[in-house]
């Protein structure tokens, strides 16, 4: 059984219960606000609302962003079905996760991102729904960086033939020639720092510029590298 | 025995080995910076190198940054004993602020845990100014983490601000209380102070962080 396909909060209510309030708290904002684009997913969505990136790109195109830390595809599968996305109407919602499912394989993981594209979908039937790739991590070449890697060959031969759902390449340029991933990137070999998240999301930014300013993007068929 | 006391590397769950690559990049910058002021500990104090307090203030006083997301206690007891205060320069002081993290232990063994690191760091430096932010609350609601990290700090400021219990540990060290003013009348925790409920705003690390800063240039004449 795929665990990515099964929906699971996170509980702490032992604990502090923050993932609840945030959950409810996402809720109340997809009431309260009017958004173009919805970002949701997990650290690497959370991190990026906290740079000087979304502040001057995402921002002004009225963005929410509903990222958590630590997140899995599973937690992410969840609030979807629990509403997050339910009382926003957005043109764009993009979706990053996967780099927390430690415990899956690269075609479980696929199917889980397939599993929420298919949910999202079912909740808004004309919204575009960008997958930014997954992107590499840790200092020194190591076996999540090929399970990135696998899930996003992967993605490309699934997502290529959904309407409306498009793949965008984030994880490029960022292994140096050594193999290395430098701290200037990533702070922690994870996160992003201002000028990773300018690397890796100016793509998406445009892509997001085409969608919601054109009627339909033009489908660029040159494989990207 | 208290876990708190036994110094030990961040466990590498996910397989990438990122925080061992922290504290090494840690330990080569300690041999060549130039740095006058250590800030060292979870990623409260990680995620202060990116406000604006640290780059528009904190950074004018030759400071480095060696916080590490997740990292307990122990975890910062182990990086000092393993290289990351082998400074070529003498610091002149450390901001120590650790152990929200130690949600599976008793506030006693929290506290035990930071004397422990105070010693050490004693043992290695000298007479070097200690500066202790005391710890945050955190959550939304009223929760047991919240207690303890009050707990930790009342043991924090009985044993360093009470002139009553003095001794060498308490020599040079400095408890700033910065856990004041953050939770609300309800009892409830914003999200525009604490984004997450744990992890302070831009705005919020100004506001919180500021009379670390202001004690540092007080101690350090700047």
């Amino acid at each position: 059984m795929n665990t990515c396909k099964v929906p699971v909060a996170v509980d702490d209510s032992d604990g502090d219960n923050r993932w609840m309030s945030i959950h409810k708290r996402f809720l109340a904002e997809s009431r309260e606000k009017d958004a173009d684009v919805v970002f949701i997913g997990d650290s690497i969505v959370q991190a990026l609302q906290h740079t000087e990136v979304w502040n001057e790109l995402f921002a002004p195109l009225h963005c929410l962003n509903f990222g958590i830390h630590r997140d899995k595809i599973e937690n992410v599968l969840w609030r979807i079905q629990n509403d997050e996305l339910d009382h926003v109407k957005p043109k764009v919602i993009v979706l990053h996760v996967g780099t927390n499912n430690n415990a899956n394989t690269p075609e479980e993981i696929t199917e889980g991102i397939v599993e929420i594209v298919n949910n999202i979908r079912e909740k808004h039937h004309d919204v575009y729904i960008v997958v930014p790739t997954l992107l590499p991590r840790g200092q020194h070449p190591n076996k999540l960086r090929e399970r990135m890697s696998q899930v996003n060959d992967l993605l490309k031969s699934k997502i290529v033939n959904l309407p409306k759902v498009e793949l965008v390449v984030i994880d490029k340029g960022f292994v140096q020639s050594d193999g290395t991933i430098s701290h200037h990137d990533m702070h922690d070999y994870l996160l992003l720092t201002n000028a990773g998240s300018r690397k890796a999301f100016e793509p998406v930014h445009d892509l997001l510029l085409q969608l919601l300013t054109e009627g339909e993007p033009e489908k660029d068929l040159t494989p990207s590298e | 025995m208290n876990p708190c006391v036994i110094p030990k590397l961040s466990e590498d769950h996910d397989g990438d080995e990122r925080k061992l690559s922290m504290h090494k990049r840690f330990v080569q910058q300690a041999k060549t910076d130039e740095s006058e002021i250590l800030f060292i500990g979870d990623s409260i104090v990680e995620q202060l190198q990116f406000s604006n307090l640290w780059i528009e203030k904190i950074s004018a006083l030759h400071c480095v940054n060696f916080g590490i997301g997740g990292d307990r206690v122990e975890n910062v007891l182990w990086r000092i004993q393993n290289g990351e205060l082998d400074f070529n320069v003498k610091l002149k002081a450390v901001v120590l602020f650790v152990g929200t993290n130690n949600t599976d232990c008793t506030p006693h063994e929290i506290f035990e845990g930071i004397l422990e690191i105070i010693k050490e760091i004693k043992h290695r430096l000298g007479s070097v100014f200690i500066i202790l932010p005391t710890l945050l609350p955190r959550g939304q609601y009223p929760n047991t983490y919240r207690e303890r990290n009050d707990h930790v700090n009342t043991f924090l400021i009985d044993k360093f601000s009470n002139e009553a219990n003095a001794d060498e540990v308490t020599d040079n060290v400095y408890v700033v209380e910065i856990h004041h003013n953050i939770v609300q009348n309800d009892q409830t925790i914003s999200h525009h102070i604490m984004h997450d409920y744990l992890h302070l705003t831009n705005s919020a690390y100004t506001k919180i962080f500021g009379p670390v800063y202001d004690k540092l240039c007080e101690l350090l004449h700047k």
